[in-house]
């Protein structure tokens, strides 16, 4: 009770206060998954390229000149483990009934959507169980494969996982963009689009702009021309 | 911190062959069966701490499995907890043996080490909004005007955002999303007013956040904005001086001929106007 009661006051103080969070993940799963990530805030900050055999910083720049030291050699030594457990633990759960939770996904540009200016359209996909899930992304009912990239997955709270799929593109009037999102917990792919609707600024200033210079410029010719007439009367 | 990580990842010291024997042991109580589930498992190290008071640390070591938390270290504890039959088991050997020693040095080692770094690089940077306010069209034509209040590209990602109107607060008729993360460290949020405007009236935007020690207030401008207002000017000025221009010519000319021609009968005024004589 006493221990209880110890643990529950933590937490309290813990969750009054402006607390940080700096810490590991280590992953494993079927079908060659693995993932090493090293966190702060919940934001990652760096990950291991298990293909690659590297680190893969991914501090942003307003960090500055943080050094991270080497994780690789931990990573691997990390995934080693995981994989020990996992293959233990699946013949122990092996009866029991299968983790299905599906996605829901959001998509967003990652600034201002302006006409002709280099933007990111995100798709997030969270509340799912288990990774991985694949993402495809359209251009006007086409498939888009260049330019699109997909994030770690990352645990929410709930033990489910969440992930960002990011596609670079210029916006154009009436363009139409698609994410959709495939996962064992669904049956069709949960698609959602997003379209270029950027306010075209009015055509009124415009017109009144070009109409005023064409007049201004003939009223210009026509003074410089009387002037230069009335000059020869002499 | 290279041999920190490894402390925290390693699984005690036991070898590879003590660990598989641990775990068969436990194993050894189930029933085994076969099956074509997916299997997925993760283990989060963290250490929380509060920016105020960086020695009072806790740090928990918590591993899942199809999503279920099944064991987890307390450092306030200073022991493993398991969550289901096979977790208990499996904190119970832990317990007994060197892990539970290794785990109860994390704190120093790694958390306080790695904290301090970071907290350093990161905690006290802020990054600033990129605000755009703008009127948002609503299908349905109703009488009442949609305001859009964006904020993009900013960091920590907590953000406080609200409406004015006329320096009082509005609460009703706000729709706001949660801060969204753009998965790159940068977040963005989105705060909809809907209102009916009235003449005179100032209606503003007001965004709190760690960036800046003063709120920053955004006004609403209903007239045309600054690029397409240039172009009105640029009609006017260019029209009124083509105007100017044409006018003085014209009247510099009808002065010049009016002089040339005054001994001309008076019925032969016309012509050098009409012939351009």
């Amino acid at each position: 009770m006493e221990a209880l009661l110890r643990i529950t006051l933590i937490c309290v103080c813990v969750q009054a206060k402006d607390y940080h969070k700096y810490g590991l993940i280590g992953a494993c799963g079927d079908a060659d998954q693995e993932d090493f990530i090293v966190q702060f805030d919940d934001e990652q900050l760096a990950h291991v390229d298990f293909k690659e055999q590297k680190d893969v910083i991914t501090l942003p720049e307003f960090a500055g000149q943080a050094v991270l030291p080497p994780i690789y050699v931990d990573a691997k030594r990390a995934e080693f483990n995981c994989k020990a457990y996992l293959a233990v633990l699946r013949e122990v759960y092996a009866s029991s009934p299968e983790v299905l939770e599906p996605p829901w996904s959001s998509i967003y540009p990652k600034s201002d959507p302006q006409l002709n200016l280099k933007n990111t359209l995100i798709c997030h996909v969270t509340g799912f169980f288990p990774p991985p899930v694949r993402v495809l992304w359209t251009k006007n009912n086409v498939n888009v494969t260049d330019g699109s990239t997909i994030s770690r997955y990352y645990p929410n709270k709930d033990g489910t996982m969440n992930v960002f799929s990011r596609l670079s593109f210029i916006p154009e009037e009436g363009d139409i963009y698609s994410c959709s999102v495939e996962h064992k917990a669904l049956q069709q792919p949960q698609t959602r689009t997003w379209d270029v609707e950027v306010k075209q600024p009015s055509i009124g200033p415009s017109v009144f702009c070009g109409v005023g210079l064409a007049l201004g410029l003939l009223g210009f010719a026509t003074g410089v021309f009387f002037t230069a007439k009335g000059n020869n009367c002499n | 911190m290279f041999s920190s990580i490894h402390f925290v990842f390693s699984v005690a010291k036991m070898s590879q062959k003590k660990l598989y024997s641990s775990l068969i042991l436990i194993l050894a109580l189930f029933f085994v069966g076969e099956s074509a589930n997916v299997y997925y498992m993760y283990r989060v190290s963290r250490c929380i701490f509060s920016s105020s008071n960086i020695s009072a640390m806790v740090y928990f070591d918590r591993t899942y499995f199809n999503k279920n938390l099944f064991i987890q270290f307390n450092s306030n504890l200073g022991r493993f907890e398991g969550f289901n039959e096979y977790g208990l088991k499996l904190a119970e050997f832990w317990n007994n043996g060197t892990f539970v020693d290794q785990e109860k040095d994390v704190v120093e080692f790694f958390c306080k080490y790695n904290s301090q770094i970071y907290e350093n690089s990161i905690l006290d940077k802020a990054v600033k909004p990129k605000v755009k306010l703008s009127s948002v069209t609503r299908a349905g034509g109703r009488q009442s005007t949609v305001l859009m209040c964006s904020a993009y590209d900013f960091y920590p990602p907590h953000i406080n955002v609200f409406w004015l109107r006329n320096g009082e607060v509005m609460t009703s008729e706000v729709t706001s999303t949660m801060e969204m993360a753009d998965g790159d460290w940068y977040y963005q949020i989105h705060s909809e007013l809907e209102y009916s405007p009235k003449p005179g009236e100032r209606i503003s935007c007001v965004i709190e956040h760690a960036s800046s020690n003063k709120p920053m207030i955004y006004d609403w401008d209903p007239s045309l904005p600054v690029f397409e207002r240039n172009k009105i000017s640029i009609g006017v000025s260019a029209l009124v001086l083509g105007i100017i221009t044409a006018a003085a010519g014209i009247i510099y000319y009808k002065k010049k001929t009016t002089g040339r021609t005054s001994v001309v009968p008076s019925r032969l005024i016309t012509l050098p106007l009409m012939f351009g004589r």
